[in-house]
């Protein structure tokens, strides 16, 4: 040790100070607790997973601290603590600072000296982006996993827990790739059936014959190559959710079925002889207007207003642009944790590329893109050539527009200039109106302006906007050289 | 007579033992205290249903509480529980008897670490601000009674 500290000529810190900063080093957070369970050392992972400072958490019991799913029936410690056995991997949720909740698998164990119990200690990881990639997986999705902060995307996360908490038929409305299928499927996982199944039909795909096979089911015998019962998706879904997607594909004919089959809650198999009581929530989701096909005879009214008790629309996305950055920094992590690539930030000029672009194909398009980005892109970020053409073209275009604004001449001027020839011709309704106002007023700007409820310097600011200007005989306002 | 007509609230206690439950969510009972011109003037303890917090916000609709003094609570819920009118201050912890008491002497107002959360959770709507002037009020109108 001394020909070490010779050799690099530094000095090691005291041992205690030493495990100080590995405690703080360690990717885990690590907590410590006494026989009370209040918390008596804190590592700085701990406190990044938790928000709550070290000061603010030692001497606190580490329920108060950590408000974990298992601290009132199962707590990890409490049972380490009574049998001295350490726990591997249990996972559990707690609620950080913020009150949102972080999935952590934790490990536990006893600290002894001398055979006496000093304590617990507790460590943990933090597990959001395997929990993530795993709901993903199994495909059930909370409205957590829905991204955005626009105020439509606010309003949505306002609304989700109540018209989960109800069971009232929901209609989803948007165009494609908005997310229809995950706002259904966080309805369902937030209701009361969270636990019963969730059953998607696509009513667009298939036929009307094979649709009531489909949602209804049929007993043996019903046709020909009907060899033995085959429960429908009512049926399968009972206790839980059915999402009828595409409803407005489905024909007029079939849709009476449907109806029936809600307005009973009962559906008939094909070939029964007994109807059969089902017990389903039923959402429903289209990319049509189903308003305007109501209106125009092609889908039945008392359906309509039996599947929309309560609607949510879905705005597409580029009416919600300040959504596009996060949404691009989800996909990147989702795809970077499911691929391995260690593409992690996005260049600003394709950033702002993928910002401006329009996408007619919504949410999934930008999935796509950013996919096969994934697939084909090795650096660890995306660069605009990165991009596909018509996305850079977006750029491009917004680049020339840019370009020629500088020697072009302003809206503004451009809108003075109509205004004037407007005003000339005399199809101005605004410069009439202006005119006709400062007339009365013997062009006197301030009591104009009072007479039109406006500031002075707005009314001068109009005037100049719509070229007006005061005549040359009116100058003198008492009207004395008039004449 | 009191020119002032009653008020009655009702606060929810999710326990834990004798404390605060750590979370609103997997608190297995809630202590009902009936508050009238800010006395305490009866009080029940209740089973929770379910550990399923939209359920579990229906409940406290029912039970008629207005304000629920708690440790943990999913800040995704904080607008349902808006929406029914019921205000949650969050990040409490302690004897559940000692926050009670506190809360009706106003002292349980942000400011001390743990209610440091409860600002920051209820600062966008101004949550933090009515419960302040609500408390105010229940103090005035107490005095008001007598």
């Amino acid at each position: 040790m001394t020909d070490h500290r010779r050799n690099t000529g530094s000095v090691a810190p005291p041992a205690e100070e030493l495990q100080g900063l590995i405690f703080d080093s360690i990717h885990e957070g690590v907590f410590t607790v006494d026989r009370d369970f209040r918390i008596t050392s804190f590592n700085t992972e701990a406190e990044r997973i938790t928000g709550v400072s070290r000061r603010q958490a030692v001497g606190k019991k580490c329920y108060e601290v950590f408000r974990a799913s298992i601290c009132q029936n199962g707590c990890a410690l409490k049972e380490t603590l009574a049998t001295g056995r350490p726990l591997r991997d249990v996972r559990i949720d707690v609620l950080n600072s913020a009150m949102l909740p972080v999935p952590l698998v934790v490990s536990t164990a006893v600290l002894r000296r001398d055979d006496r119990l000093l304590g617990g200690v507790e460590i943990f990881r933090d597990i959001s982006d395997l929990e993530s990639l795993r709901k993903e997986l199994k495909g059930t999705t909370g409205f957590e996993d829905i991204v955005g902060a626009s105020p439509v995307m606010q309003e949505l996360f306002r609304l989700l827990p109540d018209v989960a908490a109800s069971d009232a038929p929901v209609l989803i409305e948007g165009p494609s790739g908005t997310g229809k299928e995950l706002v259904a499927s966080a309805i369902h996982s937030l209701s009361a059936r969270r636990n019963k199944p969730f059953i998607r039909v696509n009513c667009g795909a298939l036929p009307d014959n094979l649709l009531e096979s489909e949602l209804f089911g049929y007993v043996r015998g019903a046709f020909t190559d009907a060899r033995s019962d085959k429960p429908g998706h009512f049926a399968l879904a009972d206790g839980g959710t059915l999402l009828l997607d595409e409803i407005g594909d489905v024909s007029p004919a079939f849709q009476l079925k449907l109806l029936r089959a809600l307005q009973e809650r009962e559906i008939q198999p094909l070939g029964g002889r007994r109807p059969v009581k089902v017990d389903v929530r039923v959402l429903a989701a289209t990319n049509r207007n189903l308003a305007e096909m109501v209106a125009e005879g092609r889908f039945r009214q008392d359906l309509y207003y039996r599947i929309r008790v309560v609607p949510v629309v879905l705005a597409p996305l580029r009416d919600r642009r300040e959504d596009i950055p996060l949404l691009v920094n989800h996909f990147i992590r989702h795809l970077a944790l499911k691929t391995g690539k260690t593409i992690r930030e996005v260049a600003p000029k394709a950033m702002s590329a993928l910002c401006e672009y329009g996408y007619p194909g919504n949410v999934r398009e930008l999935q796509n893109i950013l996919e096969r980005i994934f697939v084909l892109g090795h650096g660890p970020r995306i660069e605009l050539q990165d991009l596909p053409e018509e996305v850079r073209r977006t750029q491009a275009m917004q680049d020339d527009a840019r370009q020629d604004a500088r020697w072009r001449p302003s809206e503004r001027t451009l809108l003075k200039a109509t205004a004037a020839r407007s005003h000339r011709s005399g199809d101005d309704p605004v410069a009439k109106k202006l005119l006709d106002a400062l007339a009365a007023n013997a062009w006197d700007r301030t009591r104009t302006a009072r007479s039109l409820g406006i500031g002075r310097n707005t009314l001068w600011r109009r005037m100049k906007e719509h070229g007006l200007s005061q005549p040359r005989r009116e100058t003198a306002r008492r009207g004395t050289r008039i004449a | 007579m009191s020119e002032f007509p009653a008020v009655t609230t009702r606060i929810g206690i999710p326990l834990f033992g004798s404390e605060v439950s750590p979370r609103f969510c997997f608190a297995e009972a809630i202590l009902v205290v009936e508050v009238e011109n800010g006395r305490e003037s009866r009080r029940f303890v209740t089973p929770l249903g379910e550990p399923w917090l939209p359920g579990r916000v229906a409940q406290l609709a029912t039970l008629g509480i207005r304000t629920l003094l708690c440790g943990g609570f999913n800040r995704a819920y904080l607008p349902t529980a808006e929406r029914l009118g019921i205000q949650i201050i969050a990040g409490v912890s302690g004897d559940a008897e000692d926050v009670l008491a506190q809360f009706l002497r106003g002292r349980l107002l942000p400011g001390s670490m743990r209610l440091r959360i409860c600002q920051r959770l209820m600062s966008p709507t101004g949550q933090g601000l009515v419960l302040e002037r609500q408390l105010r009020e229940y103090r005035r109108r107490g005095r008001g009674g007598h």
